[in-house]
This record gives structure tokens, C-alpha cells and sequence, in this order.
């Protein structure tokens, strides 16, 4: 029998839980442990909808127990915080605060992110002056305050919106960019718009970048660019825009920023709303001897490495590169997925001020990624349970991206980019041309994206709570 | 490529207000909001991605 432990339940470890209890059903008698945080699933996707007042928070969650108690999957409520590699191990502190240990034969990290609000002075709902809507009550708090803003510009105030990323590192501008435009368009059928000032702020190195170093797709015999995308409805829209920017401080009204000429600049604001840096959530690695060896198994911001290349340069970082199978190197039984696992390097181009300050997003693995590595980490672990090599892959370099960035939730009168890019992670290894199959790469605007966000958001809830047939949805 | 500086503020703000490359036509706006050429899209969209889909499951 194995004892299997996954830590976080988010899109890679729920799913990967699922996909592993479905890859061991009939094939022994299996242990399999998830430890999360909070009781319940986040279909983080639409919190983008909660941040603008237009969905309840719980609209976007489910409980995890229900769905573990049908398929014999065991739940423990609490944060992982070491981990013993050699005695096979981890430390769970519990909700109530409670320690208690946990051993494994495999164990799967998929943590998600812990948002370094930290990292910028005055960031962050808690302790700063901005908004968030990485989480449901950050989302939700964001709504509350937007809502307030909407009031106050109904009594005839006007108003400076500041949107995007709150440092020189940060990485999901695609959350940023639907919410700027989830807010437009909320302020347009309000009557309010023309009251708003509304500033895009970024660390991409150029617009429509996203992390990803943009995408490019066929629109007829143009080779069509996120970047002219972004700029042509940021025009449409009204709205201003400032890349190439890491935010240093914050205070009550103005957001300071240095940029990549050197450029010092303060913006004011009235609300903000600001996606922090992310790093690993705080799980130390301790070896049979009692030392601490988590800066030997995780890089510097304490993602657990894996079968990835690490230490080239930028500019020599191809998609053979990237990890395939999520297995440790060094020990085994253990994998990491999601957010958790330590990327060889983003995937656009970082780049430093003058004054010596890194300014470029860190690689976005969230989403139908996280999922898809967190299938793959499951399905190793699955064969390694019956004595078999990790076969399965999900390479980023090999495996699509698919993002429908809602712009407004509306069936009838809705908007969305619907974009498809395939690879994630430019392979020219594999696409010369420009590191990705443009065949296979799609980016569009309409309502079809709006009608795909939605389907997207319960065939999901669905599939994840392991309801009938819930394998055919992929 | 033209730059702006917007006076908005109490302080000198220089923000970029660039023309873009690319903008879209009145055509392209109006195929955005058609529902028969979106349930065209919708179709082609949705079979294009099931074709990346099929690639990894």
C-alpha cells in the first residue's frame, strides 16, 4: 500500500488528486492525503467577476470533503510547513493550530502562491492601500471599495483608476488585464466612464506581453500580435498606459514607480488595484541530520525545483529546457506542480533599469497549466506506485495555453479574448520561426469569448467535483 | 508615434498616449457584437480548441 500526500488542492494538486485516484482505482489498496489551507476549492478564473461586484465569491467555490469522502480521498485542513525528505515525511499545522505529521511514499507540491504583498511598501488590502483580487476575500473586500468608488462618482466626483502589477517581477497580467476591462466596461453601462481616469500600470516589457512574451496568430495574411491587440482596444477604451514599470512604494494617493529608462514617477490614484509578486508559500526542507537544505532544493523564491534546466541565461533558455515529468531530481518520490514547481526562467525578456532594478514578469503557470502538470506529477506518482518509470509529460514547450480573458460578463451583450497559443513556452528548437506552431495559435475578440468564459466556469465547477462523467470534459 | 504630457493631476504627469499600429475597423466592431458571425466563431473557436486539447489528453 502507498501512502500518497498532495499539498495544496488548487487547479494542479485537486486535479492531479482526482486524476491519481481515478489512475489507482482497482490497483491496491492506495492512501491518497490532500492537506489545503482552506476547506474549499477557488475557481480563481472568476474572481475577476467578484473583484467588479457581478458574482458572489461562493459562485466561484465548492467543498472539498464531499467530493474526497465519494472517492476515499482523505482531506486535512492546514498549512504544510516542513518537509523530511529522508524520513518521508511532513509537518501539517492544522486550522485549529494543532501540529501533527503526515508520512508519505510519494508527495506531490502544489501549494499555489503566496502573494508577497511584503515585497512593495503600501501593497496589498492588509497591510497597504491597494486592492487584490487573487483570493476570495481579497476579491470580494476589492468589490465592497469599487462599489464605494461607483457611489461616489454617481454623486458627481471623478476619479483616477489605477490597474496592473505591483512590482518589477510580478507575473498574472492577464488577471490585471480583464479586470481593467471588466472595470471599463462596468463604468460605460453605469454612465460613469467619462468621470474616470483609468491607467493601465505594468512590468511587461512591452504592452500585450503577459507574461508569456506575447503571442502572435494569422488574421487572414497580417500576422496579428497581442501587442497591436492591447494597443488598439486600450485606444478604443480611453485608456492610458505605463509599462516597463516596477512599482517602489505606495502610500494613500500615489503609487511611485521607476521605470526601465531610470525614470522616477508618481501616479495618483483613488482606487487601486494591484497583483502582488508571487513566491513559494513558507514550507522549509529539513534532511535526516536536521539541516535545513530548502535553498538546495528550491531556488531563491522557494519554488521546489524539478526536471527543468536551470542556470542558462535569457537568451539561451529553449523549450527543451523546460521540466517535463515535475519529478525532484534529487529525491525521487517527490514532484511539484502548479505555481510550486521552480521554472528554468521567465519567459519574457527581464531586463534592468539604470539603477540596477529587475523589471520583467516571472512566467505565469497558473490555470490549464497548473492542471496539466499537476495531471502529469499524478500520473508518474501512479506509475511509480506500480514499480514503472514517470512516462507522463507536460512540458510548457509542448503543451498549449489556453485563456479566454473575459473584458464583460454579459451572455447577450458580453466580451472576451478568446487566445490559444501552442507552445506556452516559445520552443524554437521545435518553431524556428518564431518558437510557436502559428497554426495552432489563436487570438480573438467578441462575444463567442464571453459565452466560452462562462461555459468555462461551471463545465469546470463541474468536472472538478468529480460529478458524472467529469473525465470526458478535458 | 506621438507623445502627450497630461496636465490631469496637480503635478506634471507624462503618460504615453500612443496611436497604435493597429486599430479596428468599424466592420471588425460590428462582427464583435454579431451573434450569428460569434455562433460561427463560437463553432470554429470551440473545435480549434478542442484540437489543442486532444493534443495532451
Amino acid at each position: 500500500m502507498a501512502k500518497i500526500v498532495i499539498v495544496g488542492a488548487g487547479f494542479a494538486g485537486h486535479y492531479g488528486a482526482l486524476i491519481l485516484q481515478d489512475a489507482l482505482k482497482g490497483k491496491g489498496d492506495h492512501e491518497i492525503t490532500v492537506v489545503n489551507r482552506h476547506p474549499k476549492f477557488t475557481y480563481i478564473p472568476s474572481l475577476v467577476w467578484v473583484g467588479v461586484g457581478q458574482m458572489q465569491a461562493e459562485e466561484t467555490q465548492f467543498e472539498l470533503r464531499p467530493v474526497y469522502d465519494k472517492l476515499g480521498i482523505n482531506l486535512v485542513v492546514g498549512s504544510v510547513t516542513e518537509v523530511y525528505p529522508d524520513d518521508q515525511k511532513v509537518k501539517v499545522v492544522t486550522k485549529n493550530g494543532n501540529e501533527k505529521e503526515l508520512e508519505y511514499d510519494y508527495l506531490m507540491i502544489a501549494t499555489g502562491p503566496y502573494l508577497n504583498f511584503e515585497a512593495t511598501e503600501g501593497l496589498g488590502p492588509e497591510k497597504g492601500h491597494t486592492y487584490s483580487i487573487c483570493s476570495p476575500p481579497h476579491a470580494t473586500e476589492t468589490a465592497a471599495k469599487y462599489l464605494e468608488l461607483v457611489s461616489r462618482l454617481e454623486k458627481g466626483d471623478r476619479a483616477k483608476i489605477v490597474i496592473g502589477m505591483g512590482h518589477g517581477t510580478a507575473t498574472c497580467q492577464g488577471a490585471a488585464f480583464e479586470y481593467i476591462c471588466n472595470v471599463h466596461n462596468d463604468l460605460v453601462d453605469r454612465g460613469l466612464r467619462d468621470k474616470v481616469d483609468i491607467l493601465w500600470l505594468s512590468n511587461e516589457p512591452k504592452l500585450g506581453d503577459f507574461g508569456i512574451d506575447g503571442l502572435e496568430a494569422k488574421r487572414g495574411s497580417l500576422i496579428y500580435t497581442s501587442e497591436m491587440m492591447a494597443e488598439a482596444l486600450f485606444y478604443d477604451y480611453g485608456i492610458d498606459y505605463e509599462i516597463q514599470s516596477h512599482v517602489t512604494k505606495i502610500d494613500e494617493k500615489k503609487i511611485y514607480t521607476e521605470n526601465l529608462d531610470g525614470e522616477f514617477k508618481e501616479f495618483e490614484y483613488d482606487f487601486a488595484m494591484l497583483i502582488p509578486p508571487f513566491k513559494a508559500q513558507p514550507i522549509k526542507y529539513i534532511d535526516k541530520d536536521g539541516n535545513d537544505i530548502t535553498s538546495e532544493l528550491c531556488n531563491p523564491a522557494g519554488f521546489l525545483k524539478v526536471d527543468a534546466n536551470y542556470g542558462k541565461p535569457y537568451e539561451e533558455l529553449d523549450g527543451p529546457d523546460w521540466p517535463k515529468t515535475y519529478q525532484n531530481p534529487k529525491y525521487k518520490n517527490i514532484f511539484a506542480a502548479g505555481i510550486a514547481f521552480a521554472p528554468p526562467g521567465p519567459l519574457s525578456k527581464p531586463s534592468k533599469s539604470p539603477n540596477g532594478t529587475l523589471i520583467g514578469p516571472a512566467p505565469p503557470r497558473t490555470g490549464y497549466t497548473a492542471e496539466l502538470s499537476g495531471k502529469a506529477a499524478a500520473l508518474n506518482i501512479a506509475e511509480m506506485v506500480q514499480g514503472n518509470e514517470p512516462i507522463h509529460t507536460a512540458s510548457m514547450a509542448e503543451t498549449p495555453g489556453l485563456c479566454v480573458a473575459s473584458m464583460k460578463n454579459n451572455v447577450a451583450t458580453g466580451m472576451a479574448a478568446t487566445i490559444a497559443i501552442y507552445p506556452v513556452a516559445r520552443n524554437y528548437a521545435e518553431y524556428p520561426e518564431y518558437g510557436r506552431d502559428l497554426d495552432m495559435c489563436a487570438a480573438e475578440i467578441g462575444m463567442a469569448g464571453a459565452w466560452f468564459k462562462l461555459a468555462l466556469h461551471y463545465a469546470f465547477i463541474y468536472k472538478l467535483q468529480a460529478k458524472p462523467f467529469w473525465k470526458l470534459i478535458p | 508615434m506621438a507623445t502627450e504630457t497630461t496636465t490631469e493631476n496637480t503635478e506634471k504627469k507624462e503618460i504615453k498616449k500612443v496611436e497604435p499600429k493597429f486599430r479596428f475597423t468599424k466592420k471588425d466592431k460590428k462582427l464583435m457584437r454579431s451573434f450569428p458571425y460569434q455562433f460561427y466563431r463560437a463553432i470554429i473557436l470551440g473545435l480549434h480548441f478542442w484540437k489543442l486539447v486532444r493534443k495532451v489528453h
